[in-house]
This record gives structure tokens, C-alpha cells and sequence, in this order.
């Protein structure tokens, strides 16, 4: 395992994919500075400009571009009171009244030295867990995976933001978005509606194209007028100094630790990870009530916790080949689009590829780092610049991506329409991660179910004998049963504190 | 135990729009041939799917209607949203591709004319947005293109 990180490490750090993933740095830099502009976004508008790249090197690329847009997040967040990525909320509440306190520098500077902190500690859990977890990956049969699958889309609609009844509807849409086509198994068309451009069925870039990309140029056009002017940052010094690390170190640790497990947990964006972290230091502080005023704890909670969330969705993306999170769900996209056959397998057919990813990770943290402290002024500058100049462009590179896929113009009609659906189910709080991470483990979850049944003849006992699926499956029940248990509980312990109280 | 909508209007075309689509799921499923060698068959999945999603469909469709009922108002927003502008974005985006389509334009005097019309309206028909947005408009439609077919040999929209 050390020979081959070390190997990885080596390989990263040679030109051609250490340019690959600087340049992914700064543009995640860049556009998770910009408030509407995401990494996800970035991604998704890179990859089929790398379907002309070595596949290693386009790995490298999106991670660089996964690790810069989660960090970007909190210049605009401090400076401009508007999260530039949505894990970056937390920040803004105490990031924003220090920079408005005279201290930008300082806001900045703890953010960007919690990010480096939060990333590389989240490196270690992946460099430690990854290898174990895979093997053990390795022993599913078709019953676990199934179940698995199951258990990834109830966790990410169970814990997505919003209600859990949306969430499952978005996970189900997504399932059922990529049915339409040629059945692999038994070679029938189903759900074309007499279309023969949906014999194939939807591809997976025009989509994510459509739900990502255009429904976020709808929502942008509608509130082109929502602006703020920035703080400016001056000369004043943006770094963190070495007494921060022991002061806040404990905060540090915890908040990776949170953000990290939380990463491993399918669905869950680096969103909540953040706001759990913010919680856990804010009851464990010795000031709570500074907590929303400037509070250095908030900000070095947030920031660690976001930036290690990433490095936990990359666990069960690269042992199991299930989304930590609709960003791995890109990067599963990435590996499909460029023939790699993601899953427990990967670990053992790609080892060189996914220890770059890791090596990749790792790096990037630190470029981030580097990048960040240098650049932060210069980015500060930029977070405003005029939507009108980025959106058309934006499309305009949508069309040539969509269109690259297969030369055809339905794809790029794709796109439209599904930025009208995935704008619709955002103004109905449905989320979009869900969606996607639906549409992606869709053929995963019906090939695997196909493959189980056809083994034990139509019997679905083996689900219920088997040890690994049935935990699968009883931690799905449980996740769903949850919302409906816990406020019948909590009326059951009001009701008997309430008859306490009253009896003499 | 429900709790009413937040954005209940919003639920209602969205619950109905998505419960006329697991209609049309179930429908199209039962046109699907039943299975002749394994178990699932191909209409299986697509039945569990509308059936899931008519289900959940019906629970939001419930909450919106509850939320109606109370008035439940969804949260005010500090700036004025520009619906005309998305709509403007999408029919814009609309006509660039049909245009293409259609083969009326070509690729890079409908990329030059759809990035300036939207960054300019984009831009409030400001000036200086619009001088800029001219400039884009050119660099995409024309230097990009270059670049994109003549270089990287990518292939590109008529």
C-alpha cells in the first residue's frame, strides 16, 4: 500500500499531470469563488473535453477541480456574504462580520489553513480505509450489491436537504430517467414512445449537462439581480499562523473527523458536513455566543469539515463504485464515459488509476493551499464579475459538450430540456444530488437484481439469508422508518415529562 | 405526520406533471413483452418505478394541498427575481439550437448571435456589457470555433 501511494505521489508530481491537476485547482478556485457557479458545474463541462485525455489524467484533472471549488466557496462566502458554493454557507456567518470587522485576512486565512487541515486528514482515512474496505467490496455477490444500491439511495434521500418524501421521489425520478431505451439484458426497447433517438436512451453527460448545468443558468438569469458588493481585502496578511494550529487543533480534528464520516455516507453533500461540524463546536465552545458574530472556531469547523468531507466521498467511490456525493457521481460518470468499469473490481483492475486519484487528492489539497494564499486577492477581484458575460459562454460550451457525445443535435436538445426539469425541481425544493446519483446507479441497481434472480431461480430469499444484504437492507428500512419513529417518540417523552411535572 | 408545503403552488404542478409521467411509465410498460428467460423481465422496473413515483407523487401533491390550505407562503427573497429573463434565456437557447438544427445558421453566426442577444439582455441592454458581450460573442463564435474544429478537430453543430 505505501509503495504503491508513494508510486502514485511520484507519477502525480511529474509535469504533464501536475499541470492537469494546477489547472483544476485554480478553475475549481475560480468557480467556486463565483457565487452560481459550482465545481460540479466545471466538471461536468470538462469531461467531454477529456474524452480526448488519458483517463488518469482526466481523473486528475476533476478531482483538482473537486478539491479547488470546495475550497473557492469561502472567498465569497467571507467577502461577499454569498456562499460561493453551498458548503461554504456556515462560513459566511462568521467569515463575513470578521472580514466586516477589519480582519479579512484573518477570516481568509483561517479558512484556507482549516481547508488544507480538514483535506489532508481526510487523505489519511482514505490512504488507510480504501484498500481493506475494496476487498472486503470484493466478496459482495449480486444480492449485497443490490442491497447496497438500495441502501445508497434511501441514505441520500433519508439525509438529503429538504424533505425525505422529495428526496426519494428526486432518487426514483433519476431511476426511472434511465430506463428509456434497449434493455441490455434481454435486448427489448422499452419507454421510447416510438422515438428512435431514445433507443439508446438518455446519455449521461447531455443530462447531467441539463440538471446541472442549464437549470443553474435558469436560476442565474432569474436572479441576475441578487448582487452584493465585496469587501475589499486590502494588504492585509492571509495566512494562518502555527499557534493557530494548537489553539484550534482539537476543533480541527473533530471537524475532519465529522466531515470525513459524513463524506462516507452516500448522498450527503459537503453541506452537511459543514453545518454538523459548526454544530458540534458551537455546543463544545467555550463561547457559544460568539458563534455568528466572527467566531474563529465557526469558521475553522466549517472550512475542515467541507474540505474533509471530500476525501470521505471518495471512500466508497473508489472501493464500491457508489457516490459519496453528486460530485463522485460526476467522476462516476467520468469513469464510465471513459470505459472504466467503476465498482468493488476497481481497486483490483485499475489500482494504478485509483491510487492517482488518491495521490491526486492529496496533492491537490496542498496546491489548493498554495494556490489560494497566493491568488486569494486577485480571486477577491473577480467573484463579482457580471453573469451576462459568463452564462451564454457557459451554454455555449454546454452545446459543444452534448454535441461532441454522439454528433447529434438530440443531445443537445437533451440538455434543454432537462435544465427546464432539473430548474422545475429545484423551485419545488426536490433536490438535484439524489437525481443524479439516481440516474447513475440505475442500470447498477436493475442488472444486479436481474443477475441475483437469475441465479436463485426467482427467489428473493437469499436478500433475507444472506448477513451483508440483509444489514444493507435493515439499515434502508431503518433510515425510512426513522422520520415516522422519531416524532411519535418525542410526543410519547413530552407527554410523559408533562405528566411528571403535574404529579405531586 | 404531514407537514404542509412550503412552496405549495410549485408541489402541485410538479406532483401532477410527475404523476401524469408515472402515467405514462406504467402505460408504455404494459406494451413491453412479458419475460421468456429471466424472472425480472424488462417491464418490471419501470412498473416499480411509477407505482413508487405516483405513490410519492400523491404525499407531496397531499402536503401542497395542506400547505394551500393554511396559506403557507414561501420565504420573501431581498432582490427582485427576473422570470422574463429566464424565460427569455431558455427561448434564446431554443432558437440557437433549432436554428442549427434546421440548418438556418450555422454554428458559429448562431453561437456569435445567441451569446451577444443574451449577454445583452442578460446585461439589462447596458452598453458596456453589450461592447463586451460583442466581444465574447466573436471570440466564441468565431476564434473558438476555429480553435475547437480546425485544431482540436472537435466535431461541431452545422
Amino acid at each position: 500500500m505505501t509503495l504503491d501511494l508513494l508510486d502514485a505521489l511520484v507519477f502525480v508530481l511529474t509535469p504533464v499531470p501536475l499541470f492537469w491537476l494546477l489547472l483544476g485547482v485554480t478553475a475549481g478556485i475560480f468557480v467556486g469563488a463565483i457565487p452560481g457557479l459550482s465545481g460540479g458545474m466545471l466538471i461536468v463541462l470538462v469531461m467531454p473535453l477529456t474524452f480526448y485525455m488519458d483517463s488518469t489524467f482526466a481523473l486528475v484533472l476533476m478531482i483538482g477541480i473537486y478539491v479547488g471549488s470546495v475550497s473557492g466557496g469561502l472567498i465569497s462566502a467571507t467577502l461577499l456574504r454569498m456562499p460561493g458554493t453551498p458548503s461554504s454557507i456556515m462560513t459566511t456567518f462568521d467569515g463575513y462580520p470578521m472580514a466586516r470587522d477589519g480582519k479579512p485576512g484573518r477570516a481568509l486565512g483561517l479558512g484556507i489553513g482549516s481547508s488544507l487541515v480538514g483535506g489532508l486528514i481526510a487523505g489519511i482515512f482514505l490512504v488507510v480505509l480504501s484498500p481493506p474496505l475494496s476487498r472486503w467490496a470484493t466478496t459482495f455477490g449480486p444480492w449485497e450489491y443490490f442491497a447496497l444500491v438500495v441502501m445508497a439511495l434511501v441514505l441520500i434521500a433519508a439525509i438529503s436537504q429538504g424533505s425525505m418524501i422529495k428526496g426519494l421521489l428526486a432518487g426514483i425520478l433519476g431511476v426511472a430517467v434511465a430506463m428509456p431505451g434497449l434493455n441490455e439484458s434481454d435486448g427489448q426497447l422499452r419507454l421510447t414512445l416510438g422515438f428512435h433517438a431514445l433507443d439508446n436512451g438518455f446519455d449521461l453527460l447531455p443530462v447531467l449537462l441539463g440538471v446541472f448545468v442549464m437549470s443553474q443558468i435558469i436560476k442565474d438569469a432569474l436572479e441576475i439581480e441578487k448582487r452584493a458588493i465585496p469587501l475589499t481585502l486590502g494588504s492585509a496578511p492571509v495566512w494562518m499562523r502555527l499557534a493557530d494550529l494548537r489553539r484550534h487543533g482539537m476543533n480541527m480534528l473533530r471537524s475532519s473527523v465529522i466531515g470525513t464520516w459524513i463524506g462516507i455516507l452516500p448522498g450527503v453533500g459537503a453541506s452537511i458536513s459543514s453545518m454538523v461540524a459548526y454544530g458540534v463546536a458551537r455546543s463544545v465552545s467555550k463561547h457559544p455566543e460568539e458563534f455568528g458574530t466572527g467566531s474563529e472556531e465557526g469558521i475553522v469547523a466549517s472550512e475542515t469539515a467541507n474540505n474533509a468531507n471530500v476525501g470521505g466521498a471518495l471512500i466508497p467511490l473508489v472501493t464500491m463504485g457508489i457516490p459519496g456525493s453528486p460530485m463522485d457521481a460526476f467522476l462516476l460518470g467520468a469513469l464510465i464515459l471513459h470505459n472504466i468499469q467503476p465498482g468493488p473490481l476497481l481497486f483490483q483492475t485499475n489500482k494504478a488509476l485509483v491510487w492517482a486519484m488518491i495521490a491526486a487528492y492529496l496533492i491537490g489539497n496542498v496546491a489548493m493551499f498554495l494556490i489560494m494564499t497566493l491568488s486569494v486577492r486577485w480571486v477577491g477581484r473577480l467573484i463579482n464579475v457580471h453573469r451576462a458575460y459568463l452564462l451564454p459562454a457557459i451554454f455555449f460550451f454546454c452545446v459543444i459538450g452534448a454535441f461532441a457525445l454522439s454528433n447529434r443535435m438530440f443531445d443537445v436538445w437533451v440538455v434543454i430540456g432537462f435544465g427546464v426539469v432539473g430548474f422545475a425541481l429545484e423551485r419545488a425544493n426536490i433536490p438535484l444530488g439524489p437525481f443524479v446519483i439516481g440516474f447513475v446507479l440505475s442500470r447498477i441497481l436493475e442488472g444486479q437484481l436481474r443477475s441475483a434472480l437469475m441465479s436463485s431461480g426467482g427467489s428473493l430469499d437469499e436478500l433475507f439469508t444472506r448477513p451483508i444484504a440483509l444489514t444493507f437492507l435493515v439499515v434502508s428500512l431503518a433510515m425510512l422508518a426513522y422520520p415516522l419513529i422519531d416524532p411519535w417518540r418525542r410526543r410519547l417523552r413530552n407527554h410523559a415529562q408533562v405528566k411528571q411535572r403535574r404529579s405531586p | 405526520m404531514l407537514q404542509p408545503s412550503r412552496t405549495p403552488r410549485v408541489d402541485i404542478v410538479v406532483a401532477v406533471t410527475l404523476l401524469a409521467l408515472a402515467g405514462l411509465v406504467w402505460w408504455e410498460s404494459r406494451r413491453i413483452a412479458p419475460p421468456f428467460f429471466d424472472p425480472l423481465g424488462s417491464a418490471a422496473f419501470p412498473r416499480a418505478a411509477a407505482i413508487l413515483i405516483s405513490a410519492l407523487a400523491t404525499v407531496v401533491l397531499i402536503r401542497a394541498a395542506m400547505g394551500l390550505r393554511l396559506g403557507v407562503r414561501p420565504p420573501t427573497i431581498p432582490y427582485r427575481p427576473r422570470p422574463d429573463l429566464a424565460i427569455g434565456v431558455v427561448l434564446l437557447a431554443v432558437l440557437y439550437v433549432g436554428a442549427m438544427d434546421l440548418k438556418v445558421l450555422g454554428f458559429p453566426w448562431a453561437t456569435m448571435i445567441f451569446v451577444f442577444l443574451s449577454g445583452a439582455a442578460l446585461g439589462g441592454f447596458d452598453r458596456r456589457i453589450m461592447a463586451y458581450s460583442a466581444a465574447i460573442a466573436v471570440a466564441l463564435g468565431g476564434g473558438c470555433t476555429y480553435l475547437l474544429r480546425d485544431v482540436f478537430y472537435i466535431d461541431l453543430p452545422f
